[in-house]
Parts: C-alpha cells; sequence; structure tokens
C-alpha cells in the first residue's frame, strides 16, 4: 500500500543528512568564533596590564618630587589593582585588566602583569576610560621609591591645608588629575563625586596628629568606611585615595624595600670605608631597615617616623654621606 | 504445449523480477554515490576551516610573540631611562649612578628581578675589564643582573658614573662618563 499525502512534502536522505551535518558545523563555528573573541579579548586584557606597567615607568622619580600623567584607552575598562606584600624580598602588585564588550558584559580579567618596584594606590578596582596617575617621591628617611596614584573617578578636595593645596594645584597647572577639585564648602562639590575633608562627615576624612611639626599633616591619619589608615608625609595621598587593604599592603612592601636599601647602604658604606670615606650609621641603618621589615601595619608608623628623623640627621652631620 | 506455455511465462516472470532488482539496486546505488559525494565536500569544507583555523592561529601566535618582544624592548628602554634615578642607582644627580651603590649592588641576590629585564649592565668607556671587589675601581665593566637568556639584545644609555674618592682627607665625587645597558630578550 502506498501513502498519498499531497501536505506532506518528502525530505531525502541527503536533505536531512546535509541539515544535520550543515547545522552542526554552524554551531562549531559560532562556538569557535565566540571562544576566538573571548581569548583575544583576554589577551587584550593582559596587553593592557602589560602596557599600563611599562606607561607608569615615565612616573618615577628622580630628582624632581612629582610627576602626573593620564591614560586614555579605547574603551571601558576595568583595572585590577592587587597586591601580595608577602611574596620575594619586595612584595609584588598585579595589575590585569577586563575590558566592557559590546553587549556590556565584562571579559575575564587578562594575565596579571607583576610590578615589583613600583607602588600603585588606588581602589582595588577602577572603572573608565580615562585613569589619571601621578607620582610622588617618598623618603623614609632615603628615598624608597614612588608612591603611584590611579584614579578615574571624580575627586573632591574640600578646604585642604595650602601646602596640599597648593601640590594639587602644580600637578592640575600641569594638565593632570582632571578629576580632582578642590572647593571651600562640601555643597560646592559636584554631586557624584568623592568628597575628602579635613574634618569629620566627609565620604574621606583627613586627621592630623602632628602638633609639634612644620606641618601638622607630616603625620597623621585617614578615616574612610570607618577605617583608619596611618601616614607620614607623601603617604597621604596613598591613604586618601587607596583602599584599606591595598594601603596596608602597599607599606608592608615599601618597608620591605627600606630594609634592602638599608643591607645596600651597609655594603655601600663597607666599600667607600676602604678609601677612608668612614660613614659610621651602618648599624643605625640596619637596625632601621629591620624595624622597617617588621611593621605590621601603618599604626606602627609613628614610631618608624621619630628613628627616621633621627637617622636622617644624623647622616647630614656625616663627612661621608651614602645617602 | 501448455507446459511450454507455463515454462515461458515463469522466465518472463523471473526476467522481470531481475529487471525490478535492477533498478532498485541502480536507485540504491545513485544514493549511496550521491551521499559519498556530499560526505567528501563536506570533509573538504571542514578541512578548508581547519587550514584556515590553523593558519589564523599561527598568524596571531606570531604577532602575539612580536608584541611580547616590543613590549619587552619599550619596558627595557623604559627601565634603562628610570635606572639612573632609582634609589639602588643614583648619585643624587639626573642620569647619574653611583659605582659604589653598584658594586654593592652586585652582590646581592634579593633583587634579581626586581627590574623585570634580562639583564644590567654598567661599562666605564675605558675598557673591558670585569670589577671585582678586589680590582674596583681599576676595572670597566659591572653586572649587576644577567639571566643568561639566549636571544638577547641591549639598550645603551650614557650616564654618568661617580664614585667616592678621599684626597687630603676630603671627601669628593670623581665622574666619568659610562654607559648603562639594559638587555631584553627576542621572543
Amino acid at each position: 500500500m502506498r501513502l498519498n499525502n499531497k501536505k506532506g512534502f518528502e525530505m531525502s536522505f541527503a536533505f536531512i543528512f546535509a541539515m544535520i551535518v550543515g547545522a552542526v558545523i554552524l554551531f562549531l563555528a559560532i562556538y569557535g568564533v565566540s571562544k576566538l573573541i573571548g581569548t583575544s579579548q583576554n589577551l587584550h586584557g593582559s596587553e593592557v596590564g602589560k602596557e599600563i606597567n611599562i606607561l607608569l615607568n615615565p612616573l618615577e622619580t628622580s630628582i624632581e618630587t612629582s610627576k602626573e600623567m593620564s591614560i586614555e584607552l579605547g574603551q571601558e575598562t576595568k583595572l585590577y589593582n592587587k597586591c601580595y606584600s608577602e611574596e620575594g624580598s619586595f612584595g609584588r602588585q598585579g595589575i590585569s585588566a577586563s575590558l566592557q564588550d559590546f553587549k556590556g558584559g565584562w571579559s575575564k580579567p587578562g594575565v596579571e602583569s607583576s610590578l615589583y618596584n613600583k607602588y600603585i594606590f588606588s581602589r582595588d578596582s577602577e572603572q573608565g576610560k580615562n585613569f589619571y596617575l601621578f607620582s610622588k617621591n617618598f623618603e623614609f628617611p632615603f628615598k624608597i621609591g614612588d608612591i603611584i596614584i590611579m584614579t578615574s573617578g571624580k575627586y573632591c578636595f574640600v578646604s585642604p591645608p595650602k601646602v596640599m593645596e597648593d601640590e594639587i594645584q602644580s600637578i592640575k597647572d600641569k594638565g593632570g588629575m582632571k578629576n580632582i577639585d578642590i572647593n571651600y564648602s562640601k555643597e560646592d562639590c559636584i554631586n557624584n563625586s568623592i568628597k575628602i575633608c579635613f574634618n569629620p562627615g566627609c565620604d574621606i576624612s583627613v586627621y592630623p596628629l602632628c602638633s609639634n611639626c612644620l606641618n601638622e599633616y607630616d603625620f597623621g591619619y585617614v578615616e574612610k568606611k570607618g577605617e583608619k589608615m596611618y601616614f607620614t608625609k607623601n603617604l597621604i595621598y596613598g591613604a586618601i585615595f587607596s583602599d584599606k587593604g591595598l594601603y596596608e599592603c602597599n607599606l608592608k612592601r615599601m618597608m620591605k624595600r627600606v630594609y634592602q636599601l638599608s643591607v645596600l647602604y651597609k655594603n655601600q658604606a663597607d666599600i667607600v670605608s676602604r678609601k677612608g670615606c668612614y660613614w659610621g650609621l651602618d648599624s643605625d641603618t640596619i637596625i632601621f631597615g629591620t624595624a622597617a621589615r617588621n611593621l605590621n601595619n601603618s599604626a606602627e608608623l609613628i614610631g618608624l617616623q621619630n628613628i627616621a628623623e633621627s637617622l636622617k640627621q644624623k647622616n647630614q652631620q656625616a663627612l661621608c654621606k651614602i645617602w | 504445449m501448455v507446459k511450454n506455455n507455463i515454462m515461458w511465462m515463469k522466465k518472463t516472470k523471473c526476467q522481470m523480477k531481475i529487471q525490478k532488482s535492477s533498478d532498485f539496486c541502480l536507485s540504491r546505488c545513485r544514493g549511496q554515490l550521491k551521499i559519498k559525494q556530499m560526505s567528501f565536500m563536506l570533509l573538504a569544507v571542514v578541512l578548508f576551516f581547519i587550514i584556515v583555523g590553523l593558519f589564523f592561529i599561527s598568524f596571531s601566535f606570531s604577532r602575539l610573540k612580536q608584541d611580547a618582544t616590543t613590549l619587552n624592548k619599550e619596558n627595557a628602554i623604559a627601565t634603562a631611562l628610570r635606572l639612573a634615578g632609582s634609589p639602588e642607582f643614583s648619585c643624587g644627580k639626573d642620569y647619574c649612578i653611583s659605582l659604589d651603590k653598584a658594586m654593592a649592588l652586585r652582590g646581592m641576590s634579593s633583587y634579581s628581578g626586581f627590574w623585570g629585564v634580562s639583564s644590567i649592565e654598567i661599562w666605564k668607556l675605558s675598557g673591558n675589564r670585569n670589577c671585582t671587589i678586589s680590582n674596583y675601581p681599576d676595572c670597566d665593566v659591572i653586572v649587576i643582573a644577567n639571566n643568561k637568556d639566549a636571544n638577547q639584545i641591549l639598550t645603551p644609555l650614557f650616564v654618568s658614573l661617580c664614585r667616592k674618592e678621599v684626597e687630603n682627607n676630603a671627601v669628593y665625587d670623581k665622574c666619568e662618563l659610562g654607559k648603562l645597558l639594559v638587555g631584553y630578550k627576542v621572543e
């Protein structure tokens, strides 16, 4: 018996076979392309991380006290800043980037670019197309390195101390830190900006603890989300713009470098002493370096600050200066 | 006669059966041939895409290696420019390296890998004698770091090389021209 259904249509085996195999090929092609896009985004994120590492080199100061620059990325980017204080002799900082795709989602962060000789202070992740950076040198009592501040959000300083106002204004005059405003009342700040006050009642509040110093903000603490971060001198900027964990970690890394530099200066003193140039601060410097390396948190900075000041005075009086 | 007729009819029936089965076989064979043709075509298409994919991957990997080398080179140049200002090298002036510091740094293994470059060498322009603690300062080359990468290119930067000297109980900085060589790896 033969069925003759005029409404149906006949499909040959070849047609069904072609349909199935075609669908499989299309699926594989789409899957492969989407994977490839993901991989290339990840790759691009890794490249951005590495490039940022290189771009930060010009921010390192030599005899100057501060430098500024901005990084413009073509697309919305999230930069992740991680810090590992216990790794190796100097600790490590890891920068990775995640890029926004056309659907508004975020790609997987790229491979972390490792930095051993830089100290970047920022929030745990900064998001934007433009990133504003400036650096300040840090001496404790000899030069340790540069405090690099990386921001993307808007900040408003409310009645900062004169020294700080002049420093920020000089950076702004050179075309840097366009995202920072200085105002004399909280109400003048734009709505979505992070407000920094030098008294209570702001997103970030800075308190001085140095009553006998030339600048009362030479030592003090920053309070952010109920957490305190103690600073000395230029570390004030790190404490203002950084998250607590990252600040404490970078501080520990810097103190590890203090120790390594104190060993270096001791070795250098041994070399110059053979030429008849006697420094005489070898053991004091090593003791100071060891104390710095063992710093547990920023609250212990004040004790070290006093030793650093006395060491600085002794070095100034020495006939053979090492730093 | 009847027997003959019956025999003829049986023969014809049989011939018809053979004819039908051969028709069926022919159409089945044609179908199989079409499937074979399609399979070969699909195989060719898949192979084509695989070859294109492999070509693309090898191309992007070679680009990646080039990018890595470029980034290493940029890093070496930027590091060379900034190294003279770092506290481990600086003599306190711009583009000036303290030879005493460099000699002290030479033996510190904790600094290996700190600057993320393949090698760092300091050369006086006077010769090529390697510096040791016993022959310093009468020597020419201080090797701070060298991870002995096979494919390495050196980036030179002219700098002042200063060291402390004592004469008539007065300490002074004795300076001369030299080169800072920072090496990067070619991927």
